[in-house]
């Protein structure tokens, strides 16, 4: 028989065994949260760059000349990847329980980027006439219908070099931009597409998405 | 954090520590599972054999009883044949040995409690075991095994270890991983003075007087081993588990046999703690009252909301998957979800300390293997056990929980 004080000790001693496991297991929770944090600030700031370089490349040829149009319209087109890596980085990123904060940092600065970027297309499409579609979509987090339009869109930017999604969570307050840009094209249901400026709301399958396309 | 995330996280950490301290007491003790008592005299015994439709198997029971390696004159068997439709009273009459009882009972069947308290009137030896019908072996020196242990005179019943006979099917290979974790757990709770089951099919020795004092068995609970088992502890005896003494036991070979075991027994559970509640917490009953038994109360909820929350998690992941499926073709599907850095990135911490509780489970596996001498095998149901056996246990729980609390009506 075991007396009281060996189970005693045994039970102190399992005690402090699970917790350091469990300590331990807690840090490489933390060190994989980090080395995904990593990843997606790695993610942002080469894209902060790509736009910024894309700007200047822009300043640049206005001020000197050159086949502006030409060059810029191929250039932009090479921001679109990185950006749908970091949207879905920081999708998974959402069912996470650690370091809050990092999350909603990092979240806004792609919602500026990405606010960044769709200005940029605008500006080539009215100057050069750049026949690229921007999508802007708008949704929701944990809704069904959202989540099907996105997968509906990922398939269609693999398939298709000139389609360009730039995806706004709806609910997302803390960027003033996101108001604006809501207040302009009037959004109100989840999800929303605007499609070369035009409106529509509620899901939409992928062949009916096609033929809105150029 | 959410709910079910805190939950998740507890639920792990009580997991890894009881498997820890398992594993110390195992360490610590499993020493001294070798040791063998002398028997200074050999007392006479007397083995009930309730057996309520087992033509297969009572020949075979009641053959290896008589063939224990013990004193001819200190031997009684009493086979109760209860109620039995088939040919079992026949087969028990083919026997012919002195030393065999054949008592008839008629008045339908109303579970194995009244059988066994039909055959004390008959007993006339200082010990009495309760032996199956339904298990065809039992070591044949169990009782040299056993009795010495009743030379401290404290002891109220002595337990062998329990292995499943000749298991065939993947639900009795489940259930043969199951009897040999909880034959070793049983003998660490007796190291701890807090063995609370004195099973039938494990042939369990009690001693007669202690009975005759505190009562024979509850002919109302649904498992009238454990009613016992916690009586003796409540009236502070001991109970002792001798790993020597091997029994291998029928098991349920179908569904619906296995599900109206389970709802039995966690019933039986469920009622025997309320009936002992006193002990619940109570210092006079040590590691038992503290511990065990606030432990295998709690941890039925606990099976019931991992069940739960891994099922919520499974189905929302089929749901994922169907709104995918919905909207874009299976090809595209698999080269959309095909980012494996990502996958790894995106691992669940709380599976370190969970790979740490099964490297833990599979090594108590494999003590438990060693000490009931059997070889490493069936690794199919090895994998079975310790995921999805687990899942199934707990659905039993919230099944009988259920029943309990709607005071269904009970089955035996």
């Amino acid at each position: 028989m075991v007396g009281v004080r060996r189970t005693k000790r045994l039970l102190f001693l399992s005690a402090i065994l699970s917790s350091l496991i469990f300590i331990a297991g807690i840090f490489i929770g933390y060190s994989l949260e980090g080395a995904r944090e990593s990843e997606v600030v790695y993610n942002i700031r080469q894209n902060e760059l790509d736009t910024e370089s894309f700007i200047l490349e822009q300043q640049f040829l206005d001020e000197l000349g050159g086949d502006k149009c030409g060059i810029l319209s191929n250039r932009a087109l090479e921001l679109q990847p990185a950006l749908i890596t970091i949207g879905r980085q920081l999708g998974k990123w959402e069912d996470s329980d650690f370091k809050q904060e990092d999350f909603d940092y990092l979240k806004r600065k792609y919602f500026i980027t990405e606010i960044r970027y769709l200005m940029l297309l605008e500006n080539l499409k009215e100057n050069c006439n750049s026949n690229y579609n921007v999508i802007l979509f708008f949704y929701r987090i944990d809704d069904d219908e959202s989540t099907r339009q996105g997968y509906v869109l990922d398939d269609i930017v693999t398939e298709d070099d000139n389609v360009v999604v730039l995806s706004i969570d709806q609910d997302y307050l803390e960027e003033p931009t996101i108001d604006i840009l809501k207040a302009k094209y009037d959004i109100e249901t989840a999800p929303s597409l605007i499609i070369n400026g035009r409106k529509i709301a509620g899901f939409i399958p992928e062949e009916d998405l096609k033929e809105l396309l150029d | 954090m959410e709910p079910q995330a805190v939950l998740l996280w507890a639920i792990s950490f009580i997991s890894l520590f009881l498997s820890i301290f398992w594993i110390l007491l195992l360490l610590s003790e499993e020493n001294k599972f070798k040791n063998a008592k002398e028997a200074k005299d050999y007392p006479k015994v007397s083995i009930i054999v309730p057996a309520h439709n087992e033509e297969k198997v009572i020949k075979k029971t009641i053959t290896s009883l008589l063939n224990l390696n013990y004193p001819k004159n200190k031997l009684q068997i009493i086979a109760i044949n209860d109620d039995s439709t088939d040919n079992t009273l026949k087969r028990l009459k083919s026997i012919k040995d002195r030393r065999l009882r054949i008592i008839n009972r008629h008045p339908g069947y109303t579970g194995k409690a009244v059988a066994v308290n039909k055959g004390m009137p008959f007993v006339r030896g200082q010990l009495v075991g309760v032996l199956d019908g339904d298990t065809p072996y039992i070591s044949p020196d169990s009782l040299i095994y056993m009795v010495p242990h009743f030379d401290n005179p404290n002891v109220g019943a002595v337990i062998g270890s329990l292995k499943v006979w000749k298991p065939k099917n993947i639900l009795e290979k489940l259930q043969w991983f199951e009897y040999l974790f909880v034959t070793l757990t049983r003998k660490l709770l007796a190291s701890l003075s807090a063995l609370y089951v004195t099973p039938g099919g494990s042939f369990s020795l009690f001693r007669k007087d202690i009975l005759d004092k505190i009562g024979y068995f509850d002919e109302e609970s649904l498992t009238e081993d454990l009613e016992m088992a916690m009586r003796l502890q409540y009236h502070k005896y001991d109970i002792i588990s001798e790993l020597k003494s091997i029994t291998q036991t029928k098991v349920p070979n179908t569904f619906r046999w296995f599900h109206n075991q389970r709802i039995r027994w966690y019933r039986g559970w469920l009622h025997t703690v309320y009936k002992y509640r006193s002990m619940l917490f109570n210092r006079e009953y040590g590691f038992l009252g503290m511990f065990q038994m606030p432990i295998s109360t709690i941890l039925p909820i606990f099976l019931i909301s991992i069940t739960f929350i891994i099922g919520y998690e499974i189905l929302k992941t089929l749901y994922t998957g169907l709104l995918l499926l919905s909207v874009v073709n299976i090809k595209d599907v698999f080269f959309q979800t095909l980012h494996f850095k990502e996958l790894a990135l995106s691992v669940n911490p709380l599976i370190f300390p969970m790979a740490v509780v099964l490297v833990l489970g599979l090594f108590m596996l494999r003590r438990a293997q060693i000490h009931l001498k059997e070889t490493w095998k069936y690794p199919v149901a090895t994998l079975g056990y310790f995921i999805v056996y687990q899942i199934i246990l707990s659905s039993y729980w919230l099944v009988a929980l259920f029943y309990e609390v709607t005071r269904a009506k009970k089955k035996w």
